[in-house]
């Protein structure tokens, strides 16, 4: 069950990173070059994901055996395939009889959530690469961050960005410090030392 | 009210049972796991759809509420069901309820998948007001399919909606009030491209 709730967020969240990054405009995490055919692919990773994980049952040994998928009950079930009328109870499962309890969830939508953004990261730049370029045009001077990502890929847009950073870093917090109202957390607790 | 709570379940639930492809389309939508991924997953995605500067943070700031507000209305779910202690509506009306989901062994009240829901859609219309009443409709089908199932009563939902909508109200003061922290973590975020 863990491995197939995997599939399903993977696809999902690729498919929802790369509706994220084509409305951006984030270049640098396409998979494709074309922005509409970015689109289609990513609601095709989606709807793959809802399908694999709804039909999986039917070819997947698991608590959903057919014959033992009973409405209203878990303690009947045994291991096997689906039947095809089943296919919409079987993931209907109690923890304690082999679903998913909340802890699973918790950590594991994040950690895949993160390895689909990974994914996107390297393919894109393995298509950019292809194509003879990390980089589309040139980034407006000073873009940093996803403001880079739209015109070159992760491994370039993070050259510029950390340079940036480590440039920037304490003047951009010390500024944000003196912008925040008094009655903020960190300005409470930072304000005798900004004051002396 | 519990009564009539008890009145409007039986009222939602009459049906079910009847209709093979509404119970099929309810099985998957009361699901666990579907609703859930679809919600979290659309929220993860705002991070990357800002067109400018400005959205952009805007977005990002609304997906980092998000899911502090998933987490903290974990626990108050539980909080809440500690002090709430209700029996789920086929061990109270045993016999009259067509259940056509598990028999869970927490307790009822209030929803905990529900509150995750509308934690999360609220969050997300913070940032986005398009994305985010989506997101809420998707979270009103998924709570109307609980009741429909037989898993939750109608204030069990409601109970769990008016949670996740107040823990993202209190996520978002938490996030105003510890501003630097959470600005000077975009920036850090920036500073390795991830945001």
């Amino acid at each position: 069950m863990t491995r197939h709730y995997l599939l399903l967020v993977f696809l999902l969240s690729l498919g929802s990173v790369q509706i994220g990054a084509s409305v951006g405009g984030l270049r640098g995490l396409w998979l494709l070059s074309d922005k509409r055919w970015n689109v289609a692919l990513a609601v095709a990773l989606g709807l793959a994901g809802i399908a694999l994980f709804t039909l999986m049952p039917l070819w997947t040994d698991g608590p959903w055996a057919a014959g033992s998928v009973v409405d209203g009950t878990s303690e009947s079930r045994r291991w096997g395939a689906a039947a095809f009328e089943d296919l919409t109870r079987s993931r209907n499962l109690n923890d304690i009889h082999g679903g998913l309890n909340g802890g699973d969830y918790g950590a594991w939508f994040p950690l895949t959530a993160l390895a689909a953004v990974g994914f996107s990261v390297v393919a894109a730049a393995v298509r950019m690469r292809f194509a003879g370029r990390s980089a589309i045009g040139d980034a407006p001077a000073g873009a940093d961050g996803f403001g880079a990502l739209s015109y070159m890929d992760w491994f370039a847009a993070l050259r510029v960005s950390w340079r940036k950073l480590r440039l920037t870093i304490w003047r951009d917090l010390l500024s944000l410090l003196r912008e925040t109202p008094n009655w903020t957390l960190p300005k409470l607790i930072a304000r005798r030392w900004l004051d002396d | 009210m519990i009564e009539i709570d008890r009145q409007l379940l039986l009222w939602l639930n009459a049906v079910a049972g009847d209709i093979p492809i509404l119970d099929h389309a309810a099985r998957l939508v009361a699901s666990d796991y579907l609703m859930l991924a679809v919600l979290s997953s659309a929220a993860f995605g705002l991070w990357f759809a800002g067109r400018d500067a400005l959205e952009r943070i805007r977005f990002q700031r609304a997906t980092l509420i998000a899911g502090a507000s998933i987490g903290l209305s974990n626990a108050a779910v539980w909080v809440a069901s500690l002090l709430f202690e209700r029996m789920r509506p086929y061990e109270d009306l045993d016999g009259m309820v067509n259940l056509l989901f598990y028999r869970s062994t927490d307790p009822s009240f209030p929803s905990n998948p529900v509150a995750v829901a509308f934690a999360g859609a609220t969050a997300v219309w913070l940032g986005s007001r398009r994305l985010g009443i989506a997101l809420a409709c998707i979270s009103v089908t998924y709570a109307l399919a609980r009741v429909y199932v037989g898993a939750n009563y109608p204030g069990d939902v409601v109970g769990g909606a008016l949670i996740g909508c107040l823990v993202t109200g209190c996520a978002y003061l938490l996030f105003v009030f510890g501003r630097p922290i959470t600005e000077g973590a975009l920036r850090l975020m920036r500073g390795v491209a991830g945001a």
